[in-house]
């Protein structure tokens, strides 16, 4: 699980600073932030790639389901571990994640121990 | 019986003139006997009085029947439908009163012409049809024409044949039921409406329903996420104690307080914007220039603002939403030029469609158009909150308001070339 390549989607500051420091507790490496859909989506056709987008849903611009709707159509960025992150319980936006395929819907503050359960389950 | 005056024997009571003349028997027939005579004076005088009492019950019986004649005149005449006797071409024979009214002419005028004429092109071939089952003897057949054939006086007539094979013509029963279909197609109508109306009151409701649920979602979206940051900071506070590592306690402290803050401003919009749907709109004339000139007095920050407020813009609308609605648009346009070097708000008035449009411009960061749908969405941002801070309700509340008047709005802008809001205040 250690080195593990990060791209984590956050547009608000306070909500990206509890994520890292959750992520860091875990010791994750390489964790890079991209501030909204536009910027995540520019980052991942440039590379490397990530092993794990952990997304978050209400993102200005380019909202979270449009780019987890683009990723699953660009070839490259397909098999690329996908897991929400929100405090949004939309039934609607839930099912939509689950249509597209995503490894795990997780609610705002980030559990270290509730990723670990949802990256190991789905491994 | 039918002596000739002369030889008429007087009157045996009629002895005043000629006085022992009666008497005379060689008056008269000189063979006859005094006796004859007399015997046929008296029949001759019962005669007489036979036939004056026949000639009195003649009379009683034609004056009976001039006046039963009358009174089915006056039935006829007077009838509330009208009655035509046709001939098998049908030429008008005779009609009543009623009947010359629904031709819209005198009746003298009418007898002898044929009903076609009457009718118009479109009536001619029923009528012809109604005629021919008339002829063919079918059971009271019926025809429905329009009488006369054009015009505002129209009316629509049920012709009803009352008698088959009649050697005297056809009688018809021409009856006026231009009311009756009046109503007929007013009730139609009015139930076609009603069924519009409720489909699109339905419409209506679930789309009032399906945007009353999304919203419900956003809204505890938008309470969730501060809240979780507070849960979020709270814990890192503990795990900080814990770790004895003082120096970001501030930090997260006050990062608490902000997510607490930033819930209670959601709230109070949230409240604000509630209250605005139970709200009556009380129409006054209300200067808008005014009105902004004060809204922007109590927004008045330290950073320079060129603003620029045109004069006389009066209009008619509620003036506490009014001013709500100038509030929020003109704080939007100060919020997003804070980061512009020359920073303008305009607020003014122009012509769109015909339709007085009020505007507010300004030279701030702008927006995407390909995003506009979403500018008046609650929590519909466009920008990161981070940019630009602010509960997401703004710009829906303004919306609301300017529907409330009846009016509509609308945003153009380009990313980092301003916006601008323009928005009507009564019906198109």
């Amino acid at each position: 699980m250690n080195r593990m390549r990060v791209l984590l989607v956050e547009d608000n500051a306070d909500d990206a600073e509890l994520t890292l420091d959750a992520l860091d507790e875990l010791n994750f490496a390489q964790v890079v932030v991209a501030s909204d859909g536009t910027q995540a989506l520019t980052l991942l056709q440039r590379g490397p790639l990530p092993d794990l987008v952990l997304l978050d849903l209400r993102l200005p611009l380019l909202d979270g389901l449009e780019v987890l709707a683009r990723m699953r159509s660009t070839q490259a960025l397909k098999g690329i571990k996908v897991v929400v992150l929100t405090s949004s319980e939309s039934p609607r936006d839930m099912a939509v994640c689950q249509s597209l395929g995503v490894t795990g819907y997780l609610g705002k503050p980030l559990n270290g121990a509730a990723l670990l359960a949802c990256l190991g389950a789905k491994a | 019986m039918n002596p000739e005056p002369s030889t008429l024997p007087p009157e045996p009571g009629d002895r005043s003139g000629r006085p022992g003349a009666p008497m005379d028997a060689k008056v008269g027939d000189p063979g006859l006997s005094f006796g004859e005579a007399m015997r046929l004076v008296h029949e001759l005088r019962v005669h007489k009085l036979e036939l004056e009492m026949q000639n009195e019950a003649l009379r009683e019986a034609r004056a009976q029947a001039e006046a039963g004649w009358e009174s089915y005149r006056e039935l006829y005449d007077f009838a509330p439908v009208g009655y035509f006797t046709l001939d098998l071409e049908g030429r008008i024979l005779r009609t009543n009163l009623e009947g010359a009214r629904l031709l819209k002419t005198e009746r003298a005028k009418v007898v002898g012409r044929s009903l076609v004429h009457f009718l118009s092109a479109e009536d001619q071939g029923p009528f012809r049809a109604f005629l021919l089952q008339n002829r063919e003897g079918l059971a009271r057949p019926t025809c429905e024409v329009s009488l006369p054939a054009e015009g505002a006086a129209a009316g629509r007539v049920r012709l009803e044949s009352a008698s088959t094979r009649d050697p005297d013509g056809l009688h018809v029963v021409a009856v006026d039921i231009t009311d009756l279909r009046a109503a007929q197609t007013l009730a139609t109508n009015l139930n076609l409406e009603l069924e519009r109306r409720v489909e699109h009151r339905t419409v209506q409701l679930e789309a009032a329903n399906a945007d009353m649920q999304a919203f419900c979602h956003m809204i505890s979206h938008e309470l969730r996420a501060p809240l979780a940051r507070m849960e979020g900071f709270s814990r890192l506070l503990q795990k900080r104690l814990l770790a004895h590592e003082p120096g970001s306690l501030p930090h997260v402290a006050e990062r608490i307080e902000a997510s607490s803050l930033r819930m209670r401003e959601v709230i109070d919009s949230l409240l604000k914007l509630t209250r605005l749907a139970l709200e009556p709109v009380n129409p006054e004339a209300v200067d808008l220039s005014q009105l902004a000139r004060e809204v922007l007095r109590t927004l008045g920050g330290a950073r320079p603002v060129r603003t620029t407020i045109a004069e006389g813009m009066l209009a008619v609308g509620d003036r506490r939403l009014l001013e709500l609605c100038l509030r929020n648009l003109l704080e939007n346009a100060l919020k997003f030029t804070s980061k512009a070097e020359d920073a303008c708000v305009a607020f003014g008035v122009t012509s769109r469609d015909h339709q007085t449009t009020y505007f507010v411009r300004d030279n701030g960061a702008g927006f995407d158009p390909a995003h506009a749908g979403k500018l008046f969405q609650a929590f519909g941002r466009l920008h990161h909150q981070e940019d630009f801070e602010g509960t997401g309700l703004g710009l829906c509340i303004v919306a609301k308001i300017i529907e409330k008047h009846g009016g509509r709005i609308w945003g153009e802008g380009a990313p980092g070339e301003g916006a601008t809001f323009f928005f009507t205040l009564e019906p198109a």
